[in-house]
């Protein structure tokens, strides 16, 4: 499975577009998320980050511009890829089992019992969550729900990973550690990925590359390459590489957090 | 100083360390039916009232037995039970694929919305005379109102848990590579499943109603017509012996929904 690129080639998009107060969710995206990589879009409130991720998953239709997918080695375009996503709210059948939930993708595609078994236990032991198979989700913590979520995702076998702020409804330390088991992962998986998040040091610590976006109307401001060692953990936020790029980022998101205060769009999400 | 006790305490104090048996629901329940059982029979002795008017629980049973053993009530039960549950079973079925339609289909929600609002607050019991002339008074009767009383509150309470489903769940299933179909099937119905079973409760209840109403207006067979008919001939020992496995049905009816209930409530979210 050769990893697959992503460019978005000004890419906009306008929620009712001919109505008296068209919405101006994303402007003018170019921006390329290279293969095998992990890709984190950070950026104020309400600024079309989770637009961005439901355009490249197909579920909305840019009004303007185009995306175009590659996959790595061959050159020409590729329909769109295998993709999976990972949800803020986990959104989790309640009614399956841990194993259901896993399996469930796998159950649609028809892939036959034996193998679907056997791919969905692989993933459930890569998310240490063997032996909880036959529980509901209403029986796990917050973080056992998301490691469901996170083994639902990539017993597909994604092509890419879409990460929508997977750790946004978690408590500071289950995110530390959940953080460090999906940096190691997807480290291990080759899948290209994009991860939307609010934390800084989320996006240090899990991607390659950062893009810094603007306030509505989202934009790409900026485009931070992480250099830093991995594997990385903990450890790595006394790194002083690490304090150079959070500060940096922290100043361009500043700014952008207070535009978008001062225009109350920070409230709309 | 003491301490009184706050108005409305659940349980006295000292039910924590001794056991009572007044603290038991079960016994409390049962134990209370008993008591009125008992006090109705020594009442009815010790002030002679007539068995026309109020026949002793000793004498209900009496005629309870017969009616079992040669009276053919078991054919009676077998036929209320037949109108009840087959007219249900076709409501259930068609309420619940029409409750899934008209709440995935805006031109579908938007024609039902109307329909529903004009039948569904018409008492169905008003519609026997209509079915009679339609249907004459045989089993298409029988099924038809059955069926009535139990398709209302099961398309309304389908549509209801279909649109309550968390949008989330769906995006979810789409990301997954789900179907419409699959969607409609795999997502929507089941999350659905507790509010349905609402109305299944609402309905059951609703078919026994008129099932019974219709056989004490039209039926020649079933607990109403036999009902009917010992009112008319003054057996009220045979009255009560109806109202008793009329009542019996019901309980098994309520528990067995209970039953049901904290099977789907395994996985309900708190």
């Amino acid at each position: 499975m050769p990893a697959v690129s992503i460019e978005f080639d000004d890419v906009g998009l306008t929620f009712a577009p001919s109505s008296a107060t068209p919405t101006v969710a994303l402007e003018a995206v170019t921006c390329a998320f290279e293969p095998g990589e992990v890709t984190a879009l950070i950026g104020p409130s309400g600024c079309g980050k989770s637009t961005l991720l439901q355009i490249t998953r197909g579920f909305l239709d840019p009004t303007q511009g185009r995306l175009r997918f590659t996959a790595l080695g061959a050159g020409n375009a590729i329909a769109r890829p295998a993709m999976s996503t990972v949800w803020q709210a986990f959104n989790l059948f309640p009614w399956l089992t841990v194993f259901e939930n896993v399996a469930f993708g796998l159950d649609l595609a028809g892939v036959p019992h034996a193998e679907r078994d056997m791919r969905a236990r692989r993933a459930i032991a890569a998310v240490d969550l063997t032996g909880f198979e036959s529980r509901y989700p209403r029986q796990l913590s917050g973080g056992m729900r998301q490691r469901v979520g996170l083994a639902r995702a990539l017993v597909m076998e994604p092509e890419v990973l879409l990460l929508d702020e997977p750790f946004g409804a978690l408590d500071a330390q289950t995110r530390l550690v959940l953080q460090e088991q999906l940096a190691r992962l997807v480290e291990t998986s080759g899948t290209t990925a994009i991860l939307v998040t609010h934390s800084i040091e989320e996006a240090i610590l899990l991607a390659d590359t950062i893009l810094v976006m603007t306030a509505r109307p989202g934009r790409i401001a900026a485009t931070i390459a992480v250099a830093l060692p991995r594997p990385r953990s903990m450890a790595t936020t006394r790194d002083p590489g690490f304090a150079t790029l959070f500060d940096r980022i922290y100043g361009l998101l500043r700014d952008e957090v207070m535009r978008a205060m001062m225009s109350g769009e920070g409230q709309s999400q | 100083m003491s301490v009184s006790p706050l108005p409305g305490d659940a349980a006295p104090p000292r039910a924590k360390t001794t056991y009572s048996p007044l603290d038991d629901p079960r016994v409390l329940g049962w134990g209370s039916i008993i008591l009125v059982l008992i006090v109705w029979e020594v009442a009815a002795r010790l002030f002679g009232v007539s068995a026309l008017y109020l026949p002793r629980p000793s004498q209900i049973v009496v005629a309870l037995v017969t009616l079992f053993g040669s009276g053919g009530l078991v054919v009676d039960l077998g036929a209320t039970l037949w109108r009840i549950f087959a007219g249900f079973a076709i409501a259930l079925v068609c309420g619940t694929l029409l409750g899934l339609w008209i709440a995935t289909s805006f031109r579908a929600r938007a024609v039902a919305d109307m329909f529903i609002a004009a039948l569904y607050p018409l008492p169905k019991i008003t519609l026997i005379p209509l079915l009679i002339i339609w249907l004459g008074t045989g089993g298409p009767f029988m099924l038809a109102i059955s069926f009535l009383g139990a398709i209302f509150p099961i398309v309304i309470n389908t549509v209801l848990g279909v649109s309550q489903c968390d949008p989330g769940l769906v995006l979810a299933a789409r990301d997954l590579g789900a179907t419409p179909q699959q969607i409609m099937r795999r997502v929507l119905l089941p999350s659905a499943i507790p509010s349905i079973f609402a109305g299944v409760r609402l309905g059951l209840g609703v078919s026994i109603i008129l099932v019974v109403a219709a056989e004490m207006v039209v039926g020649k067979v079933g607990l109403g017509a036999r009902l009917y008919l010992a009112g008319q001939i003054l057996e009220t020992e045979q009255v009560f012996a109806v109202l008793i496995v009329l009542a019996v049905l019901g309980i098994i009816v309520t528990k067995l929904q209970d039953a049901v209930d904290a099977v789907l409530g395994n996985w309900r979210v708190d």
